[in-house]
């Protein structure tokens, strides 16, 4: 399997305190958009069909585990020469309806942002970044 | 954790469950001392044994059936109560109110009118033998509204509180084998041990009161 380097740059949310912001850092807010970029570069030649970068949420815990891939956006590629940079800007938005990020006793909701190479014939390449989901901040 | 009553659907289940058993033990007892009329066997130990259990689990099942009656006569007696909250989905840091109110039919004695708010997580694991339901209270607050009331028939009566969620908590989350589920129970204690119980789920959103 090619090996890839990838780095994902997600924009900070502007709202939160700059304290508040670095502990919170790859946040978003339910109903808000997750913004940023996620950088590859291959060490070889890649034929592939595209990229796609994909959020989702998944339990962990005591009962089985329950996934949902929420969004994604995909960018056609059709090859990844080695040496080059690829960069693609995405922008995904976190449903209203949540779940947040929940660590609790019996289950725990983890989210992650997942890029994928779509390789055809051979299996995909992919790496994670977790997100931390808040709850959006309302009025009184 | 806030002590929890029989819902009527497992009390019948429970009752079902009784009259099986104290047939199969009445069974028992019957085929042992036709055998020990009959001769076919000595021992009377073996329908001792099935007539005190038939006796035991019958008289159980009674005490059962009664107060499952009594109960039922109870909640009729308050006269078709109801619970209204409000707002109907609330968000965390948000304020919660609870409305319960209720006319008695004849006059009545109650012993306690309690509300409690619980926050409870729950998961279905998979097994060979099936799923397996786990559940945990992460969360409960608990209101006693009132104690040892004399009504008169007729009057309507109205109970309120609130609750605070905290904004720290978790909303309300369904998935197919994991939840997270906001309840308010409504209790009311009736001299004895009779009791009636309205359970109630609630939404809490994935939204936060900004402080």
């Amino acid at each position: 399997m090619a090996e890839v380097d990838f780095s994902f740059e997600i924009h900070q949310l502007r709202e939160l305190p700059l304290a508040e912001a670095e502990q919170k850092k790859n946040a978003a807010y339910v109903g808000g958009q997750l913004t940023g970029k996620v950088r590859l570069k291959s060490q070889e030649d890649i034929n592939c069909r595209g990229l796609t970068v994909e959020l989702g949420w998944h339990t962990d815990g005591k009962g089985d585990k329950d996934r949902q891939a929420v969004v994604k956006e995909t960018k056609d590629l059709m090859e990844i020469f080695a040496g080059q940079e690829i960069e693609m800007p995405f922008s995904l938005a976190v449903p209203e309806q949540g779940p947040i990020s929940y660590k609790g006793k019996l289950l725990s909701i983890t989210w992650t942002l997942r890029a994928v190479i779509d390789i055809p014939g051979r299996p995909d390449i992919s790496a994670e970044e977790e997100i931390t989901v808040l709850p959006a901040v309302v009025g009184d | 954790m806030a002590e929890r009553d029989l819902d009527p659907t497992e009390k019948k289940a429970v009752a079902v469950f009784l009259i099986i058993l104290d047939g199969v033990f009445w069974a028992c007892f019957i085929i042992y001392l036709r055998k020990f009329i009959g001769g076919q066997t000595s021992g009377i130990l073996g329908a001792v044994w099935f007539g005190l259990n038939a006796l035991l689990v019958g008289l159980i099942g009674i005490w059962f059936l009664v107060n499952l009656l009594m109960a039922g006569r109870m909640r009729g007696r308050l006269g078709s109560p109801y619970l209204i909250l409000s707002p109907e989905a609330v968000p965390l840091g948000g304020v919660l109110q609870a409305e319960f109110t209720f006319s008695p039919l004849r006059r009545l004695a109650i012993r306690e009118i309690k509300m409690t708010l619980e926050c409870t997580e729950s998961v279905q694991e998979g097994r060979s033998d099936g799923f397996h339901t786990h559940e945990e209270v992460i969360f409960a607050r608990e209101e006693v509204l009132a104690k040892k009331l004399k009504l008169k028939m007729g009057q309507r009566h109205n109970f309120q509180t609130e609750f605070f969620i905290p904004s720290e908590a978790m909303h309300t989350f369904d998935a197919s084998r994991n939840a997270v589920e906001w309840t308010i129970t409504t209790r009311v204690r009736f001299p004895g041990r009779l009791s009636y119980t309205e359970n109630r789920y609630f939404t809490v959103l994935p939204q936060v009161v900004r402080s």
